[in-house]
């Protein structure tokens, strides 16, 4: 797959490290972090990143509503969310809030490639046309 | 609902969770784990603790309180592959502490009753050094105390009194 540039938001440093690291490691390239998602919504459309990994408890604004507002801004926008937060119920808000994917922490390489080919596979070409 | 919810049973997923993350993803073997209904007015803490709020249907207080050996032996292995200036050491141990709550405590929500709504987590704080939490009347405090080879955890639960009686005593003793 092409070469895919990523927004990480995630307000634990060691996350945004590890991350960094795995997706880089991946071959692609990680272009703007943000540790809110009411930053990580403010900036989306200046970075316009291929994909987005979206963590959910956040301070400020959590995942969720970072998730609606960048969806309102680009209906097609690739977000993955990547949390602790394994509750069906959440999974469910993630979705319906327009997250592409679901991710439970702890994450390691092999896990987050299948979600990011599988995000891509499945939306990539309308998001990315 | 508060007499649905076996606080128990939760403080042994909670602590079968963090055995298991403490071996899968640290290779911390924990040798013991004791399970403790405390009466006291306070609570001593470790070195460092981890706190967060849990809250869905009913409001839990969670924390994860470290000996020194054992936060600093966890974050030499959960940060392993980054680098980490040596001025930036201690914040990112106490990170090391407050993602260890995030993701275990994330990882079992699905076991809290939601009524059909999302529970939602608080961000984690972190205490250094030892402290104490008083506890305020109408609560109770539940501990589960791991040990392993570089020292001891303790998971502190702080709810409701109506919670644990009764359903607390159950569990009480070792593994």
């Amino acid at each position: 797959m092409k070469s895919l540039s990523f927004m990480l938001v995630d307000d634990s440093n060691i996350t945004i490290k590890k991350l960094t690291n795995m997706i880089e490691e991946l071959g692609h390239r990680v272009i703007f972090v943000a540790n809110t998602g009411q930053h990580a919504a403010n900036e989306y459309m200046a970075v316009k990143p291929d994909m987005v990994t979206m963590d959910i408890t956040m301070p400020d604004m959590d995942g969720i509503e970072a998730t609606r507002r960048i969806i309102t801004q680009d209906k097609n926008a690739l977000i993955i969310m990547i949390t602790s937060h394994g509750q069906e119920q959440m999974v469910i808000e993630a979705i319906e809030a327009g997250a592409k994917g679901y991710v439970l922490k702890p994450v390691n390489k092999d896990k987050l490639k299948e979600h990011i080919e599988q995000v891509f596979d499945k939306y990539g070409a309308e998001s990315l046309s | 609902m508060a007499e649905q919810f076996n606080i128990a049973s939760f403080m042994k997923v909670v602590a079968e969770r963090a055995v298991n993350f403490l071996s899968d993803d640290l290779h911390i073997e924990v040798h013991g784990i004791h399970y403790d209904q405390e009466k006291m007015q306070r609570l001593k803490l470790r070195y460092l603790t981890s706190l967060l709020t849990v809250e869905g249907s009913l409001r839990l207080y969670l924390a994860f309180s470290f000996d020194k050996a054992l936060i600093e032996y966890a974050f030499e292995v959960y940060a392993e592959d980054i680098e980490v200036a040596e001025e930036e050491r201690g914040r990112y141990i106490e990170e090391t502490a407050a993602d260890m709550i995030n993701i275990i405590v994330g990882n079992v929500t699905g076991s809290l009753p939601s009524q059909g709504s999302a529970v939602s987590l608080s961000t984690p704080i972190v205490i250094s050094e030892a402290k104490t939490i008083f506890r305020n009347r109408g609560e109770l405090f539940y501990t589960a105390r791991l040990e392993t080879a570089h020292g001891q955890m303790d998971i502190h639960i702080v709810g409701p009194k109506d919670l644990f009686e009764d359903q607390a005593r159950r569990l009480s003793g070792s593994k």
